[in-house]
């Protein structure tokens, strides 16, 4: 005989008002907003909702769905209160709060996005990089008198030994959630088509290559400095990325200022190639571009004292992507077409795609990589 | 003691002490004597001593034995320091008429080779002193390497020594009015209690927690052969059914407030850590159930499986202070992981305890972990790694010996199986299993249940334990300036308070010296603030009275004021102490 009385029916008291429930569109942006519930490891903020603190953070709203579905937006920060608080807080090695933060967002028992959030010190700069998560969510997964729960989650925990170093331990740790917007999604689950440009698609949370510089001002994706990226198919389509990756080399000529690249180091750049050396007992590679030994991406004599970046012909560039939470392995296709190196992935949730090359180079060549284009 | 206060406030705080104390009590007789101890570290605690036994002595002339000197290998488990010329200083304020240095006395006597026991009987000594040494070497139980070893022996000596002298005093030529202790388990303190008990001596036991909160056992109640908390635990329960369950229409706001407080984690006692997971912010099953599909995820369980979830205690925490069905702390949860590993139809989680790591340097917890490593049901965390909604989102039933899961949570309307007793473990509140076969059974019928859907706690259990929160952080908390509630502090502000009170406050009506009073006439197993009379039983056949629905917030259950039944008025010629709340009512 099922008992009338499931638990949770006394978890209030007379003492306890009313929840306060939200109708949709609506958009929480402060700690104090009664509809938020903090379900795990979440501390209220006054301006912002709050910052997560622990590597799985859970928050709930509760929101009137009304039977229809719901685009549900979630705007992320990762600024040096976040590194500040991830150092005191989390008790890990503090060396390890530089890196990237692999993150999944969970809503409603599934994983929606994953997002790659990169505060990398490019000319010391200290600015916050943000992310605009966002999903659409069938009418049937809220329930009435139920929340809409948002779960960050740490997405590298789950993946194999070596690849987890890279990034930051106890990922949503210190992140900022500056707000939620409820709205509608009456205009269809799928509304992700056609092709945009690569700071669109960041935008779109299509992709996530590090995050976005200035989300409320002027949107702007961070410089190439990772070889990762985080696509978000759809739930039905598989999505298509168009790279171009760099890598950093040592050279002589030191690295132009931004706006001092004159004539004559463009013509020197020109002049001076990088020399390809035979390779040793490495297999090989099925292209005629230029290729450099395993240990630095380059013949010793080339090492200058200086840094560049030199663009990566796409033929040297292979890719591993994995499937983020589960860490399922994932077979995602390449394709070199026209001078660009395309990426697809299925659909079935968010995928880390990580680019190598296929010369022998290893992360010490320091390959960073930049979306052009997505469509699915 | 620990008492990092400037000079002037310590010592004025004496002064003061000193001038006070002697118009409170009767003049001492000399024949009689009250024993107390000041062998805690923590100032706070002595305080709630030397008060409760000056209270004590307004009633019953006696002069004041003080014991101090804790043998160091307390202070070094506390990870505190201990003064003893403090605590002399202490003691001598507040009016002792004699002061023992009880660590000097018994390495005298263990230097003198002087280590016969006393009549205590053999096997409570060796469980005092199995009990004390696992709890000094923070391990969950003792082996026969154990037994062997020369700190086990000179364990045994120490337990002795103690024994012997406590019978000295307790069965001497002086009448032992009272033994006041803060502690009633190991060989420091349980060896005085159990001396205490078999000489017919009234004992009381003060709490660490909340303002001055008391348990008392007094000769009259009986309980021959058994720790202080196993006789007092059916008191207790008996003094919960008449007076407070009696009264529970009476009593339902005010436990609703505080069942309200307690799952905010606010009021005391509270055992629960503060911060951002303090609260469950869930409201009804619906919401639960969402959470519990984030959280079994989490966990690799299957979502559609019921969850029980086993919380380790302190595995070193007075072993035996209560019935234990098990033979101890870890047997009983080692017992049940192995259990759980046969029980493949229910998910297991298996929380340590926050404090683990002050009482434990076995790495219980971790063996038994690594040995069910790699089993799909069964999983092993820290419990401070789940906030509190995720927990109360998995767990269907909770299982412990004594802890006070067992109170908080059937408060909350989630169900729990005890292996052993507790304080409140007769009032009502959770299942308690007599035997380890009754405990099995117990778990079989809880498993299937589950697995059936059906309820396994009842509406009036989620009454009784709401009523015993009430009890426990409210009618037994007695609030006065003499002892400022436990969280004041540093010393420096609970020595200004008390030293303000004592200096320009009357203590006419004064609430701690009442409730004393009302405690030592009425033989009542607990001290409280106001007089609880037993209210009207329901006569059989009637219908209980049901809890109120959930979240019903009508007219009908806004909370009135519940006035705290009229005193009996006292026939002490010392205090006429009327409590100020009968005066309003008596207004009306």
């Amino acid at each position: 005989m099922k008992t009338e009385h499931p638990i949770g029916t006394w978890f209030g008291t007379i003492w306890d008002a009313d929840p306060a429930v939200l109708p949709v569109p609506c958009t929480v942006t402060s700690g104090r907003d009664p509809a938020l519930r903090s379900v795990d490891s979440f501390v209220r903020g006054v301006a912002i909702l709050g910052r997560c603190n622990s590597a799985t953070s859970m928050i709930g709203l509760k929101v009137r769905g009304d039977g229809r579905p719901v685009r549900v937006v979630v705007d992320l920060r990762l600024d040096v209160g976040a590194d500040e608080w991830w150092t005191a807080q989390s008790g890990l090695d503090p060396a390890r709060v530089r890196g990237h933060r692999l993150v999944a967002v969970l809503a409603q028992g599934r994983t929606r996005r994953g997002v790659l959030l990169s505060r990398t010190p490019i000319g010391e700069s200290r600015k916050a990089v943000g992310s605009r998560v966002s999903f659409v969510l069938p009418a049937e997964e809220l329930p009435e008198d139920g929340l809409l729960l948002i779960e960050l989650i740490d997405a590298a925990a789950g993946l194999p030994g070596p690849a987890a170093g890279d990034f930051v331990p106890s990922a949503p740790q210190g992140l900022r959630i500056d707000s939620v917007e409820v709205t509608p999604a009456d205009d269809g689950a799928g509304g992700e088509t056609g092709i945009v440009d690569g700071r669109t698609a960041e935008l779109a949370g299509l992709i996530s290559t590090g995050g976005l510089r200035g989300v409320t001002t002027r949107p702007r994706p961070l410089p190439p400095h990772s070889a990762f990226l985080v696509l978000n198919p759809p739930d039905d389509r598989p999505l298509t990325c168009q790279l171009s990756a760099t890598r950093r080399v040592r050279s002589w000529l030191p690295k132009p200022a931004r706006r001092a690249s004159t004539a004559l180091s463009r013509r020197l750049r020109r002049v001076l190639p990088e020399v390809p050396v035979p390779r040793g007992t490495a297999a090989p590679v099925a292209s005629a571009a230029p290729v450099a030994t395993a240990a630095s991406g380059q013949a010793p004599w080339a090492r200058g004292p200086y840094e560049a970046t030199r663009p990566l012909p796409p033929e040297v560039l292979t890719v591993r992507a994995v499937r983020l939470v589960d860490a399922a392995p994932v077979v995602a296709e390449l394709t070199v077409r026209e001078g660009t190196a395309e990426v697809t992935v299925p659909p079935g949730g968010p995928v880390l795609v990580t680019l190598a090359t296929s010369d022998g180079g290893h992360e010490s060549d320091r390959v960073a990589v930049r979306a052009v284009r997505c469509w699915s | 003691m620990l008492l990092r206060t400037s000079e002037t406030t310590y010592g004025r705080f004496l002064a003061d002490a000193e001038t006070f104390w002697p118009m409170q009590v009767l003049p001492p007789d000399p024949q009689a004597v009250m024993v107390v101890e000041a062998l805690h570290c923590d100032v706070r605690v002595v305080l709630r001593n030397l008060t409760l036994a000056n209270a004590i002595r307004r009633l019953v002339p006696a002069t004041l034995l003080v014991l101090v000197g804790a043998d160091p290998v307390w202070p070094d488990a506390w990870r505190m320091s201990y003064d003893t010329e403090r605590a002399t200083g202490f003691a001598r304020a507040f009016g002792a008429d004699e002061i023992v240095d009880l660590h000097s006395l018994v390495e005298e006597r263990l230097a003198g080779g002087d280590t016969k026991p006393g009549d205590v009987p053999a096997d409570v000594l060796d469980d005092i002193v199995v009990a004390t040494h696992c709890r000094l070497q923070r391990i969950p139980f003792i082996t026969d390497e154990v037994r062997d070893s020369d700190a086990y022996a000179h364990a045994q000596a120490r337990a002795a020594v103690y024994s012997r002298f406590y019978d000295e005093i307790v069965h001497g030529d002086r009448r032992v009015v009272a033994v006041v202790s803060s502690h009633v388990d190991y060989d420091q303190w349980g060896l005085l209690v159990e001396s205490a008990m078999r000489g017919g001596v009234p004992v009381m036991h003060t709490q660490q927690t909340g303002a001055l909160k008391t348990y008392a056992w007094f000769p009259e109640t009986g309980g021959a052969n058994q720790s202080f908390r196993s006789r007092l635990t059916p008191q207790v329960g008996e003094f919960f059914e008449q007076r407070i369950w009696s009264r529970r229409d009476d009593l339902r706001p005010a436990a609703e407030r505080v069942a309200w407080r307690a799952r905010t984690n606010l009021g005391r006692p509270s055992w629960w850590r503060a911060g951002a997971d303090a609260d469950v912010e869930l409201h009804n099953p619906v919401e639960r159930r969402q959470v519990r599909a984030h959280a079994a995820r989490r966990f690799g369980f299957d979502p559609d499986k019921p969850v029980v979830v086993a919380f380790n205690h302190c595995v070193s925490d007075a072993l035996g202070t209560n019935q234990e069905i098990f033979p101890s702390l870890a047997d009983w949860f080692s017992a049940t992981a192995a259990y759980a590993r046969t029980e493949t139809r229910v998910n297991w989680l298996f929380l340590d305890h926050p404090s683990q790591d002050r009482y434990d340097e076995s790495g219980f917890f971790d063996a038994l972990a690594s040995e069910h490593a790699g089993v799909p049901h069964m999983v092993f965390d820290r419990s401070t790694a789940l906030s509190k909604s995720v927990q109360w989102s998995l767990a269907d039933l909770g299982l412990t010996v004594r802890g006070s899961v067992s109170n908080e949570m059937p408060a909350y309307g989630i169900p729990v199986l005890m292996a052993g007793w507790s304080e409140w473990s007769a009032c009502g509140l959770a299942e308690v299993a007599t035997d380890p076969e009754d405990y099995w059974a117990r778990l079989r019928r809880a498993v299937a249940a589950l697995l059936a859907g059906e309820s396994l706690i009842t509406a009036e259990q989620v009454e009784r334990a709401r009523l015993w929160l009430w009890l426990y952080r409210s009618g037994t908390d007695v609030v006065s300036g003499l002892v400022p509630a436990w969280d004041t502090w540093p010393p420096e502000h609970l020595l200004r308070a008390v030293q303000v009170y004592m200096r320009q406050v009357e203590t006419d009506d004064e609430p701690l010296f009442a409730a004393v009073e009302r405690m030592w006439t009425n033989r009542l197993p607990l001290l409280t603030r106001s007089a609880l009379a037993a209210g009207t039983v329901v006569p059989e056949g009637t219908e209980p009275v049901t809890a109120p629905a959930p979240h019903a917030r009508t007219e009908a259950t806004l909370p009135s004021v519940a006035l705290p039944a009229p005193v009996q008025p006292s026939t002490s010629m010392f205090s006429a102490t009327i409590h100020p709340a009968t005066r309003k009512a008596t207004q009306q």
